[in-house]
């Protein structure tokens, strides 16, 4: 089974008998078909806004096959789901962990573990490698609730970032200060760079989870209230080190960006709209990178690494396959 | 969800009732696999797409003057495939265009 991307905005997707028919636009004006085994395809997933004809819509569905739309910066909009929808047991599935104390909480530490285990090693690749997150990690471990678990979790981030604001000093001096994390507004260009990135990610995760079919709101490290993507923001721990910290880090390193990029407002930084777009471009770019995924052994882009971990962790909660977070060496 | 490589190969003979069957055959086809010889498809199907395709070809094919040869590989086999000229058979998770 396999998911079918079209991410060229120009691109149609019609149906012809049995199969699919996409129509890309090359560069010279014309248009060259392909052919889908649409029997095959287990999900399509349309970014930017490619053409799908009525009868492709129908026929999709007929064969059981969701469409998702995302915008072509990876956005979950929404999606066309057939009626014969596997929702439901996941669903279920992933409110039984909710309410299951033990296993939840082994989740949990694995996600925490991975966390700080990746934000490790990004202190090492930037030449800090002395610090006392290894130590957290291993606290983690031994922790008996969820909240005790938090509270390690709260320690190593306020370390890390307390090193972090060391790898900026040491590399820019005054130019880029970072004293810590501060949020809501933000208020150094640093910390503002820090929160845009993972608005980004967090978009990312959340149409992973869309795609994987589970419930955004419901989620185990992070309290479920109203208005919290708790799922979302489960998943994305083991990303914010190596994809959104890392990121900024390299546009400071490569002077993608510089100081006079930001204006202020109400004591809160935020980017000017050239220096947006350069971003963006960057996180793409980032996204766009690819690594060897630790258990599944293939290299894959980042952006496809975060749905897997979606459909790993789906898979994990219906049929108990072990869910192991990402971390990289 | 296991797959099983499917290699559908189709000779139907040269007249015109033939010449539509055979382009709605390719047609069918396509659909369910990948088009690598002139009359070779190969395909990874689930039982139970195999057997929605295997209904349809009952229906197309007409065995008095049409062959249709059908051999179902597992992944040992497809694995020890030798190809010169083309790529090896092998079941995509993601298409990306």
């Amino acid at each position: 089974m396999s998911v079918l991307y079209i991410t060229q905005p120009d691109a149609v997707l019609s149906k012809a008998y049995e199969a699919f028919n996409v129509a890309l636009k090359q560069e010279d004006g014309s248009w060259k078909k392909q052919a889908i085994p649409a029997q095959t395809v287990e999900q399509v997933v349309l970014m930017g806004n490619p053409q799908v004809t009525g009868d492709a819509f129908v026929y999709a569905l007929e064969l059981g096959m969701p469409i998702h739309y995302l915008s072509s910066f990876g956005k979950y909009l929404g999606s066309a789901l057939p009626g014969q929808s596997r929702n439901g047991a996941l669903r279920l599935a992933q409110y039984g962990r909710y309410h299951d104390p033990a296993k939840r909480l082994d989740l949990v530490k694995g996600i925490v573990m991975a966390k700080i285990h990746n934000q490790y090693l990004i202190l090492y690749r930037h030449g800090q490698s002395e610090n006392s997150l290894k130590l957290h990690q291993k606290l983690v471990l031994e922790q008996g609730t969820l909240d005790q678990v938090r509270g390690v979790e709260g320690l190593a981030a306020r370390d890390y970032f307390a090193h972090l604001g060391k790898v900026l000093t040491d590399k820019f001096g005054d130019t880029w200060k970072f004293e810590g994390r501060n949020r809501r507004p933000p208020t150094d260009p640093v910390n503002s760079l820090l929160s845009f990135a993972y608005g980004l990610l967090r978009s990312q995760v959340m149409a992973a989870v869309h795609l994987a079919g589970l419930d955004p709101y419901i989620g185990y490290l992070h309290e479920v209230h109203h208005g919290q993507p708790a799922l979302v923001l489960d998943l994305m721990e083991e990303f914010r080190a190596l994809v959104a910290d890392s990121v900024v880090l390299s546009m400071l390193n490569r002077k993608q960006l510089n100081p006079g990029d930001f204006h202020e407002s109400l004591g809160a930084y935020r980017l000017t709209d050239g220096a947006r777009k350069v971003f963006l471009q960057g996180f793409d770019q980032k996204l766009n990178d690819d690594f060897k995924h630790p258990v599944f052994e293939y290299r894959c882009t980042y952006r496809r690494g975060i749905e897997l971990q979606a459909r790993l962790l789906a898979r994990h909660l219906q049929e108990n396959v072990p869910y192991k977070p990402l971390v990289l060496r | 969800m296991t797959t099983l490589f499917y290699l559908i190969i189709y000779d139907l003979p040269d007249n015109k009732a033939a010449n539509k069957r055979r382009t709605r055959l390719h047609k069918m086809l396509s659909g369910y696999g990948k088009w690598t010889q002139y009359s070779v498809f190969e395909c990874f199907l689930t039982g139970m797409q195999f057997a929605r395709l295997q209904v349809q070809l009952d229906k197309l094919v007409k065995p008095q003057e049409d062959s249709v040869r059908i051999y179902v590989l597992d992944a040992g086999s497809v694995k020890r495939t030798l190809t010169y000229g083309s790529q090896k058979p092998r079941q995509e998770s993601a298409i990306v265009l």
